[in-house]
């Protein structure tokens, strides 16, 4: 007996001498949250040598902020899935992940998109694995286009169709000279307005100098069109906050926003809702959106147990079960070639756009002064639609203040 | 004896310790270091704070969105503190009347300090849609135009107020309350029976012994309107149309954890600590001159 007791005290300390403990931090709450929870406790399942410690951090904005501390602090976890990571990995010099991929050759790199790649980068280089990405679709109210004399089945291709549309659909129901109902309204205007530059052919930042493209003639040009939106009544001015509340209401036609929206709207509103990629102006693109996967350096056993978990996580059949659940966009080719995905994709009509659009996505590498660009672009998209600027003045302040904001 | 007093003066200070070195390590030490950092082009991405003299301080007051943010703050307390005051001690003088369900009533008006500002806010930000909400309805019930409320810029301000107004009410309901009070009957009576009305009676007597009442909510006031932030960044992100809600703790906000300025963050927050000092120390040399205690 006594003998036993020792095996057994000498197998117990074996074990938990070569398991690992790792802290993940993940932003996802409710449902998507309980999704990534799931995996992780499956994960632990086959990796029985690695003990995951899950921490919430808040949403995107709260998770970065934390981050933000424990790098003063030095208190930073072995992981997480953290928005803006490239920012916190490259800008200090931590490429570990990048040892990882190049070191590992069960890692298949090339079949991640281009774009997803692009997004991980800092100066660059890749610090960081796209994970729970989102692209901006159009979304729209099949009922609210019938009455109008619209073709359901027909979403705008282009922008200016989408302006004439829009135009038709915008009401206004108790003569009291504000529209009631609205063609078009755009959820978060910098990403719609990054997607409409790089439809015009126009970058938004040059990737090696830094230098904000935006200024230039066919920035102007989109700028101006965004003020047509608003000047023609196809959009409301400035409220863009309230475009989910109308969208779910039954008051807007065409929404603008990001394709987590199509899981939540759905077969879940009282009318039909419509999905499409987002119009053109003389091309295709997509700016891609989210949160990556980093790695924070501590031990060597960690930072192994570390790669692990990711490896697994973005393995097709993982990435593609996260995708279904939460309606994030597959970064992988191959997660489509999944049998539960494809499955998926045909039951979902509305998620195969969201899906397939992918393949126009654009992205620029991770910079500083990422968050100042967009706080820029809001602000100066709100000082056009309220006429206190025109666009090509509009374009050249926010470019010179963002000029101004990478030299210092 | 004098070991006694010794013991004591030790006693005193381990009983003091717990307070005093949770108030030195988070409140004395960050102070300091904001002073210092508002010296520094620290950015939380470079660890090395670097010393760049005034460039803080130059770029804040040569930036229109932190003039406009001072604006903003002078706009919000301006307007708030003088309605609240008005507002909670005519509330106040009515619940200090006989009047029935006065339980009632000071519990219906000091709900809302207890409920969170969040959720409030959220509800709010419904009760001031443009389209569905209820105000918008009233308005037109009335016959008026309906207004935007949170999305137009003159508009946007106004409505924070407002809400900021019916949040607050009740607490300082209650502290005039408690001073009306406070003040003996037989002052009052005793300016009846002279002959005065209840207005001179009121204005007269009551008001001129709630004075330290008043000097402390005003004190408050001021303090409480410099640093809003909750609402204004729950009910009109990003500072609202056109910054038009944009006010100092919300710009200190944002060029600390948008831009990761941490040096213009904190010549901001000194900015605001010495226009808080400031106004407090004018107030307090006003209050010696009116303020009565009986």
């Amino acid at each position: 007996m006594k003998r036993f007791l020792l095996v057994a005290l000498v197998v117990f300390l074996t074990i938990t001498a070569l398991s690992v403990e790792i802290v993940f931090w993940y932003p996802l709450s409710g449902s998507k949250g309980q999704v990534f929870k799931e995996l992780v406790a499956r994960f632990e399942k086959v990796y029985p040598d690695v003990k995951v410690k899950l921490v919430y951090t808040g949403k995107y904005s709260d998770t970065a902020q934390k981050v933000v501390s424990a790098l003063a602090t030095k208190s930073l976890p072995n992981g997480g899935i953290i928005p803006a990571g490239p920012i916190f990995t490259g800008a200090y010099g931590n490429y570990k992940i990048l040892e990882y991929i190049e070191s590992d050759s069960e890692f298949n790199m090339s079949d991640f998109y281009e774009v997803g790649w692009d997004y991980a980068k800092y100066k660059g280089k890749i610090c960081a694995i796209p994970y729970n990405i989102s692209t901006p679709v159009l979304i729209y109210n099949k009922e609210l286009m019938a009455e109008a004399g619209l073709d359901p089945s027909k979403p705008p291709e282009t922008w200016a169709e989408l302006l004439e549309y829009a135009k038709k659909i915008t009401k206004d129901l108790n003569d009291d000279g504000e529209p009631d109902v609205w063609g078009l309204n755009i959820k978060d205007t910098p990403w719609i307005f990054k997607a409409m530059l790089f439809q015009n052919d126009c970058g938004i930042i040059d990737s090696n100098t830094l230098t904000p493209l935006f200024d230039g003639p066919k920035g102007v040009e989109a700028a101006t069109f965004w003020k047509k939106l608003v000047d023609e009544k196809a959009m409301p001015v400035g409220m863009h906050n309230l475009a989910d509340k109308q969208f779910m209401s039954g008051t807007l036609g065409f929404y603008m926003g990001s394709s987590s929206r199509i899981g939540k709207w759905s077969g879940k509103l009282p009318f039909e809702v419509g999905v499409a990629f987002l119009p053109k102006m003389v091309k295709r693109a997509i700016p891609i959106g989210g949160a990556v996967l980093v790695l924070f350096p501590h031990s060597k056993a960690e930072d192994d147990a570390v790669w692990k978990l990711i490896k697994w996580l973005v393995s097709p059949e993982n990435l593609g079960e996260f995708c279904i659940m939460t309606g994030y966009i597959p970064i992988r080719k191959s997660v489509l070639e999944v049998p539960k995905v494809r499955k998926f994709m045909e039951e979902n009509p509305n998620y195969r756009v969201a899906f397939e659009q992918m393949k126009y996505g654009r992205a620029y590498w991770h910079f500083e002064q990422m968050g100042t660009m967009d706080a820029l672009l809001y602000e100066y998209l709100d000082k056009i639609e309220r006429g206190v600027l025109t666009p090509e003045e509009a374009m050249k302040e926010a470019a010179e203040k963002l000029r101004k904001e990478i030299e210092s | 004896m004098k070991k006694r007093e010794h013991r004591e003066t030790v006693v005193a200070y381990v009983c003091l310790a717990p307070a005093l070195i949770l108030a030195v390590v988070f409140m004395i030490v960050p102070m300091i270091m904001v002073f210092y950092i508002s010296f520094s082009n620290w950015d939380f991405v470079n660890p090395v704070k670097n010393f760049v003299g005034l460039k803080n301080y130059v770029y804040i007051f040569s930036d229109e969105k932190f003039l406009k943010s001072i604006r903003n703050t002078l706009y919000f307390a301006g307007v708030k503190i003088p309605l609240d005051l008005v507002i909670s001690l005519f509330v106040a003088v009515l619940l200090d009347k006989k009047i029935r369900m006065k339980k009632f009533y000071r519990v219906s008006y000091f709900a809302p300090v207890v409920t969170p500002m969040v959720a409030v806010a959220l509800i709010w930000i419904w009760l001031f849609d443009p389209t569905f909400g209820p105000f918008n309805q009233i308005l037109s019930f009335v016959g008026l135009k309906p207004l935007k409320w949170l999305y137009d810029p003159n508009w946007a301000m106004p409505s924070v107020i407002l809400f900021s107004l019916w949040k607050g009410l009740g607490y300082d309901i209650i502290i005039f309350l408690a001073g009306l009070q406070s003040i003996p009957t037989h002052l009052i009576e005793a300016a009846y029976i002279d002959g005065a009305n209840s207005r001179q009676a009121f204005f007269k007597v009551t008001l001129p012994l709630l004075s330290p009442i008043v000097y402390f909510v005003v004190l408050m006031g001021i303090i409480n309107s410099f640093k809003v932030f909750t609402q204004i960044s729950v009910m009109t992100p990003r500072g609202g149309p056109l910054y038009s809600t944009g006010v100092m703790v919300f710009y200190i906000y944002q060029q600390a954890f948008e831009n990761y300025r941490m040096g213009r963050a904190s010549a901001a927050s000194l900015v605001l600590f010495c226009m808080v000092i400031a106004l407090t120390q004018i107030q307090k040399r006003l209050g010696r001159k009116s303020v009565e205690y009986s």
